[in-house]
């Protein structure tokens, strides 16, 4: 179908930046942008220990161990939340850090015993990297992303009564709860594909930034959604452009560092424009009044 | 392998230290953001300088630090964005420009390896001669100064700290400049991470910070017995960690990785198991509270029936649950507080007396 491994990697990488922009609306509006950070961290122990199991780098072992150690993560941060006095903060630092610990843990335990010598491989999850990528991990990157668009979709309007009022959302519809869980599993599973190309440390910010930057250009939710896929996979397209131009770069920094220009770009243009429509044009109809300025 | 564990120690007890004050602040989430970034101060000295263990790493640090806590406010004052976002947007930011720089500049360095994730048995190689012939590592001296300025600034400025923690407008009100306490503060968590980035990595630090803190959180209320008993717990947590990396594991796993899933480790068993505020002590708690408010409803309706007695249904037409209404009929028969004839409950002497009791 492609001529060249790049146009693969190109295209998984245009869908995969679609789904996370798409996703990162959700979860910023939610503003449970933390909890994408925990699973990111968490996908590493689930790969590492998937890889010392199963002594495969297969990508779908890896995800399974890495679904399997999300599930412990978010257990872990319901369960501290609901029975302790701890503040999220809290929680959330605890237990991304120390599921990370763990993860560089197994790593260096297993590192030195024969037969596990690829594990240090894994650390491709860590930053990420493109030019690693085969053409069956694009594969469960569209089906990933097709899973995710597709319930996106369906559940358009009840995710927006859920975002916007919960309570509401809650007391209407009785699938509130289930759609909250597809959604978690949903967003676990473009974290855990999102890890192979971006890395885990940086996922967080392709499931935060082009949300904010849609934020700047739009106040409406289906806008947001549009400009937010657009910006994702733009920022990943040309991230993964420089970093097959340059080498020995990682992935994930060039894509993060792209999409921030671009926040930085939209938000001085709309403060810009803001300043325009309000101090702006008042100040050049005084000074016009005044008689400073002519036509 | 002395001076490694001396220097985990002392580290561990800078993190811990100012730990407790990060946790009462509610700033983890900036710390965390502040661990990632400060990378970027390190690689930046790092390009210039081109020395590990120099001063200008802790001023590039600092620096960064401060640019990362301006960055988020600035963000956030902007509107459209709520605090987490901001710092999650930041620290991503500074520390993919830090990994750009590693990665092109520094690829074949020691930084570039040991600055993310840490090495304890290599932060006591690069050694000094101090009192004529006693080798000490630069690490070791650098971070038992930072452990000693800590502590005297912490001393020193602890009621300004705690004022301005609890009630800020008050804190100004008094005349302590809140902005400086909160800048001073951060200045000095960067400093911290830097310090411990070579022995830790900038990742594993927070977990150093705010595990023993949080551990403490179960056990007790008062913030000076919370700070101490918090670097005790730092101190085990390192100790076992460094038991079970050498004596265990036979040296095969990094020592920081251990000590971070250790932390992890008595963490949670003391979420479980703590006396207090544990899970077993809270569902122990509310299992007694129950069996109490079950026997006075029982005692309630025996009470002003002493002579006549009452028949059992009774007891179950009042809408609680009928099986533990049948347990503690059980267990104040057995205990002696109630007696049955003919299908009727009295209430005994001995009952009467526990009644009044309570």
């Amino acid at each position: 179908m492609f001529q060249d491994i790049r146009d693969v990697v190109l295209v998984g990488t245009l869908i995969l930046g679609l789904t996370c922009g798409l996703f990162s609306v959700i979860l910023v509006l939610k503003s449970q942008s933390m909890m994408g950070e925990v699973l990111s961290h968490a996908t590493y122990p689930g790969v590492v220990l998937a890889f010392v199991l199963t002594q495969s780098a297969q990508l779908v072992h890896l995800i399974a161990g890495a679904m399997v150690a999300n599930g412990v993560a978010i257990a872990f941060t319901h369960a501290l939340k609901n029975t302790t006095t701890l503040k999220s903060d809290t929680i959330l630092a605890i237990v991304l850090s120390s599921f990370f610990g763990i993860g560089r843990f197994i790593v260096s335990v297993f590192s030195r015993q024969p037969g596990f010598g690829q594990i240090t491989r894994l650390d491709d999850f860590i930053f990420g990297s493109a030019a690693t990528i085969v053409e069956s991990d694009v594969h469960i990157i569209i089906i990933v992303s097709a899973m995710s668009i597709l319930f996106l979709i369906l559940t358009y309007s009840s995710l927006k009564m859920m975002l916007f009022d919960a309570v509401y959302a809650k007391s209407v519809m009785n699938t509130s709860k289930i759609i909250d869980f597809l959604l978690l599993v949903l967003l676990s599973l473009v974290i855990v594909v999102g890890a192979r190309l971006v890395g885990t440390i940086l996922m967080i910010a392709l499931l935060v930034i082009p949300a904010l930057i849609a934020r700047q250009w739009s106040a409406h939710f289906a806008y947001n959604f549009m400009i937010a896929g657009a910006i994702g996979s733009l920022t990943t397209v040309v991230g993964v452009l420089i970093s097959f131009k340059m080498e020995n770069m990682p992935t994930g920094p060039i894509i993060v560092i792209v999409a921030f220009a671009i926040l930085g770009v939209s938000i001085v243009s709309r403060l810009f424009v803001a300043w325009l429509g309000g101090i702006g044009f008042k100040k050049i109809k005084y000074l016009k009044q005044v008689g400073v300025v002519h036509e | 392998m002395i001076q490694t564990l001396a220097i985990a120690l002392i580290i561990s007890i800078s993190c811990a230290y100012l730990g407790s004050f990060l946790f009462l602040r509610k700033m983890i989430l900036i710390t965390d953001a502040l661990s990632h970034t400060v990378l970027l101060g390190i690689v930046v000295t790092y390009i210039i300088v081109q020395d590990m263990a120099s001063m200008w790493m802790l001023f590039g640090a600092s620096v960064v630090g401060v640019i990362t806590v301006v960055m988020i406010e600035s963000l956030t004052k902007i509107k459209l964005m709520k605090e987490d976002a901001a710092i999650a947007t930041v620290y991503a930011f500074l520390f993919s420009v830090s990994i750009a720089l590693i990665s092109t500049h520094l690829r074949h360095t020691l930084l570039s390896k040991y600055a993310l994730f840490g090495n304890l048995e290599f932060a006591a190689f690069r050694q000094v001669n101090v009192f004529g012939n006693i080798e000490v590592s630069l690490t070791l001296i650098y971070s038992a100064m930072l452990l000693l300025v800590l502590f005297i600034l912490g001393t020193l400025f602890f009621k300004q700290l705690m004022i301005t923690t609890f009630d800020a407008l008050y804190a100004a009100h008094a005349g302590i400049t809140v902005i400086l306490v909160h800048y001073g503060l951060m200045s000095l968590v960067s400093l911290t991470i830097v310090s411990s980035f070579q022995a830790l990595g900038v990742i594993l630090v927070i977990t150093m910070m705010v595990a023993p803190i949080a551990t403490v959180h179960f056990y007790v209320l008062s913030i000076r017995k919370r700070i101490a008993l918090a670097i005790v717990i730092a101190m085990f947590n390192v100790l076992l960690g460094f038991f079970i990396a050498i004596v265990v594991l036979e040296a095969r796993a990094n020592i920081a990785s251990t000590i971070a899933a250790v932390s992890f480790f008595t963490f949670v068993l003391s979420w479980i198991f703590s006396p207090h505020q544990g899970l077993f002590a809270i569902v122990l708690r509310k299992q007694s509270l129950q069996n109490k408010i079950y026997r006075d409803f029982i005692f309630k309706i025996l009470v002003p029936l002493q002579a006549e007695g009452v028949p059992k249904y009774v007891f179950y037409q009042q809408g609680l649950c009928a099986k533990k209404i049948s347990q503690t009929i059980q267990v104040m028969l057995k205990a002696g507080w109630i007696s049955k004839s003919e299908d009727k409950f009295y209430i005994t002497s001995t009952g009467v007396s526990k009644c009044s009791v309570m």
